[in-house]
């Protein structure tokens, strides 16, 4: 029986079984192997299979929630049982509405083959040719390599039955020279989107050219963010603020600003599950279909996703991003630094966290790759720093935008572009 | 459940592996989440499986299902094998253990009140019972309410003879109220303080009571002034040094990433092992000891998931670096002979790997309360709670920001304050160090969510602390751009 019957045996067993008022039905089976190296060496190497199903019940306006790997008819009876009590003893759902019906998405799969067929004995291939390399460069290796495959099917009392399956695929090095560090990655729903040896070529230059570093003085520098770094910072324009509720009652970076110009004209930022460098799942956890749909279109704050209820409330549309898409330009990364006067170079980012919600400020680190740059060239490498500073102040002051790149991440995937900034306050240094 | 285990036992005899475990797992858990008084989310888990591990030839190989037929199993430990075969192709050292004996035992959580046979009526009727205390308040938009229960029942066996049993229960409850009002919007939390321990322990933080103080608290950050720019002495209550023990002491003592291991993700350390008995860590009242049989620490399962039996040991002593966290795989790279056993998986689905364990400053040795500190501080900050955090990736250079602050000022606290971020270089901060509190004011907070590792696990672990005095670390500095 493949996942996609499995699940539908499921739904089938449920529909029979409980007799409650209404029920959204999660499925989700995953299937994640992975071999990590360091230090020359392969230190983990792990298949491992996760299935679950979660029931979220109403009954008598109350809701509740159980979810259960066991999968089989008497851990899915049991299942049943333990939701029919959890709501009994639950509270009342103020914010109910009934449950999605059949709306006719037509839901693609994200599913490249040539994953499936991959191995331990690719992977480890994979590892042992990294390995080997270093050696030659006499170099140490850090990373991984992993494929999965995940399934998830999502179906309601009302009728809407979904099911989505996507493939990952993915590559990750730190080449350690003397102590200083290069780091490239590559991943994506298909094998293509792996390329070990150009990130291994790509951390071994930045390694390379680590070995001359300066130090310099804490201020706001121009800086070119690669699409690598970018993709960690702008990651958090999906988690933080996006809700229409907390916008409308004040609590958001947001409140207060739709319909107004936030960042630079040629920047558009949404949603769209369909984009092949960064796909999603196409509908979210009430089943709704994510569309493709902008947040920020041509610089203007023109719409924040919103929960049905909100949306209910309040005559506006419901709607949910599964992903983080941000427009982009047509240069190359070495193109930008062209272009660069006297600035830094940023390759990577580490440790990043919000500091200040009111105007989105975030913190963290450099990391890796990280140079000094004057008349478009790196001139050397830099001691790191701490930066404070919000990616919406970024994007009102960006100077230009390269060609974008898709990473696939466990919680958002992420299309972004390199950007070359205006003064990025790096505000504190470290020791190395 | 014990049988299934012992499958996998009988399957690995059958391939010829060097070593290997197998742990069975089952894992409960609920959260509960409310806002205002709705209950936005709850969610009752259960997840069964077996992970098992195997060193063939000196590689590592691990697989796990929820499948627990005696042929899956058998099918895992094959696909485990296999795994670790794979890596013959990769020329390297072999993976060694240490040679602890094997440990034979069951430890269980001691729980008076199983939180999984409470009500959830009456869990999430808590914490909407809080919000209700707020909600006259106009100010407040928003209580986000949250309740944590997990119960892990674990077998682990060896080929090596281990045979162990935990059954470990952790329980937690926060809420964190949303004001709006004077230009600005602000947050102040009940600051989460889980335990591994019963509902009784929820039921003895008496939640609800505490919800008026909350409002009260973040209603005043909303006209507070904004936190100075300069240099000051930070008092640090125990709700906020958990997460600055855990960053700057417990991760960069961790022995996987000293070696390197954690350099693709999690970073690496400056806590090198030539600085063993050398490096001054501290000032010489900085003293941390780790404890995984400390009664109630997040940490303290018994064992962890090499069948290591819990132990206490100083990682910093007197302000020197004496010790680090270490398992079978690592310990013998600083030439000990023995494990300190923090091996620890998130899930029967997860190979484990070097977790902080419970992580403790010791108090202070002398008398000394927290109206006493105050009183002795000229220029200050106290911060009580958690609030932004972020460490560079050699554990260098961290910045914090935390929940509640109050200038201290000629001995006394004048006025609350909002916005304020603290950047320090950790040996400089431990080192400003020069006072702690007495026993009297030790409390035992932990951090529920700790990331690492490829694939990326969670973790739980305890850092108890006394309030304490830091001098003349850098404030504001996050917002001169």
């Amino acid at each position: 029986m493949d996942k996609k019957e499995r699940f539908q045996k499921i739904v089938e067993f449920i529909e029979k079984k409980s007799e409650v008022d209404d029920f959204i039905l999660e499925y989700e089976n995953e299937n994640e192997a992975l071999t990590r190296f360091a230090d020359n060496k392969v230190t983990q190497n792990v298949d491992s299979l996760r299935e679950t199903v979660s029931l979220t019940v109403w009954r008598d306006g109350k809701k509740a929630t159980s979810t259960s790997a066991d999968c089989s008819d008497d851990g899915l009876h049991e299942l049943v049982k333990k939701s029919e009590k959890a709501v009994a003893a639950s509270v009342a759902d103020k914010e109910y509405l009934p449950t999605l019906e059949e709306d006719g998405q037509v839901v693609e799969l994200m599913v490249d083959p040539e994953v499936l067929k991959a191995g331990p004995e690719e992977r480890a291939a994979i590892a042992a040719r990294t390995i080997e390399m270093a050696g030659k460069h006499h170099v140490t290796a850090f990373g991984t390599v992993f494929h999965t495959l995940k399934a998830t099917g999502l179906a309601t009392a009302n009728g809407l039955m979904k099911y989505y399956e996507n493939t990952a695929a993915g590559y990750s090095n730190t080449i350690d020279k003397n102590g200083e560090k290069g780091n490239s990655f590559s991943n994506g729903y298909d094998l293509a989107s792996m390329q070990p040896e150009r990130d291994f070529e790509k951390a071994l230059r930045d390694a390379e050219l680590l070995q001359k570093r300066k130090e310099f003085e804490p201020g706001s520098y121009n800086v070119l963010i690669s699409a690598q770094a970018a993709s960690k910072l702008m990651i958090w324009l999906g988690f933080f603020g996006a809700d229409r509720q907390a916008v409308d009652e004040g609590y958001s970076p947001y409140s207060g600003k739709i319909g107004e110009k936030l960042i630079d004209p040629r920047i558009s930022i949404g949603t769209d599950p369909a984009c092949p460098g960064a796909p999603s799942r196409p509908f979210d956890s009430n089943g709704l279909a994510v569309p493709r749909r902008m947040m920020i279109d041509k610089g203007v704050l023109n719409d924040i996703p919103c929960s049905r209820f909100w949306a209910h409330k309040n005559g506006y549309t419901p709607w949910s991003a599964s992903n983080v898409i941000i427009s982009d330009g047509t240069k190359s990364e070495d193109e930008l630094l062209s272009t660069m006067g006297r600035g830094f170079y940023i390759k990577d980012l580490w440790y990043i966290r919000m500091v200040r919600m009111e105007d989105f400020t975030l913190t963290g680190m450099t990391r890796n790759g990280f140079f000094y740059v004057e008349d478009g060239k790196i001139v050397t490498g830099a001691t790191h720093f701490r930066w404070n500073d919000s990616p919406l102040r970024m994007l009102k002051d960006v100077i230009d935008m390269g060609k974008g790149s898709g990473f696939v991440d466990s919680w958002y995937s992420v299309y972004t572009p390199p950007l070359l900034v205006k003064d990025f306050y790096l505000s504190s240094k470290t020791l190395f | 459940m014990k049988e299934i285990a012992q499958w996998a036992l009988e399957a690995m005899s059958a391939e010829g592996v060097d070593y290997g475990d197998a742990r069975l797992r089952r894992t409960d858990r609920e959260i509960i989440m409310t806002q205002n008084d709705v209950l936005r989310h709850v969610d009752n888990f259960t997840e069964v499986g077996i992970g098992v591990r195997v060193l063939v030839k000196g590689r590592w190989g691990f697989a796990a299902t929820p499948y627990l037929t005696k042929e899956a199993v058998r099918k895992t430990v094959t696909k485990a094998v296999a795994i670790a075969k794979a890596a013959a192709v990769v020329a390297q050292e072999p993976i060694k253990l240490t040679q602890d004996k094997p440990a034979r035992g069951v430890f269980r959580t001691t729980v008076e009140k199983d939180p999984f046979d409470v009500p959830l009526g009456v869990k999430a009727g808590m914490l909407i019972a809080a919000y209700e205390k707020m909600a006259s308040r106009k100010e407040i938009k928003r209580v986000s309410g949250r309740m944590y229960f997990r119960r892990m029942h674990q077998y682990f066996l060896s080929t090596e003879g281990a045979d162990l049993e935990n059954l470990v229960t952790t329980s937690a409850a926060t809420y964190t109220a949303t004001a709006v009002g004077q230009g600005d919007f602000q947050t102040r939390g009940l600051a989460e303080y889980p335990k591994n321990a019963g509902f009784e322990w929820i039921e003895s933080q008496n939640i609800v009571e505490k919800a008026e103080e909350i409002a009260e608290d973040v209603i005043k950050k909303l006209g507070a002034q904004r936190g100075p720019v300069g240099k000051k002495d930070l008092i640090l209550l125990p709700s906020h040094l958990r997460l600055t023990i855990h960053e700057s002491v417990g991760h960069p003592t961790e022995l996987d990433r000293v070696l390197g291991w954690e350099a693709n993700f999690a970073g690496t350390s400056f806590a090198t092992p030539e600085k063993r008995n050398q490096f001054r860590y501290g000032s010489p009242i900085v003293n941390f000891v780790a404890d995984n049989t400390l009664e109630g620490g997040l940490a303290t399962w018994g064992n962890d998931d090499d069948g290591i039996v819990g132990k206490k040991w100083p990682i910093i002593k007197d302000g020197i670096l004496v010790n680090y966290g270490t398992t079978r795989d690592t310990a013998h790279s600083i030439g000990d002979s023995e494990s300190m056993g923090c091996n620890r998986a998130d899930s029967y689905a997860s190979q484990p790997i070097n977790r902080i364990p419970n992580l403790g400053l010791e108090p202070g040795k002398e008398p000394l309360s927290l109206d006493d500190l105050i009183a002795d501080t000229e220029d200050g900050i106290l911060i009580d709670g958690m609030g932004s955090f972020s460490i560079d990736q050699r554990r260098y250079n961290f910045q914090f920001g935390g929940d509640m602050f109050y200038e201290v000022k000629k001995g006394k606290i004048t006025k609350p304050l909002k916005d304020v971020i603290y950047q320090s270089i950790t040996p400089e901060f431990w080192n400003a160090c020069d006072a702690i509190c007495d026993e009297r004011f030790w409390e035992p907070y932990g951090v529920l969510n700790c990331g690492k590792g490829e694939p990326s696990q969670t973790q739980q672990m305890t850092h108890g602390s006394a309030p304490a005095r830091f001098r003349n670390i850098d404030v504001g500095g996050a917002f001169n751009g």
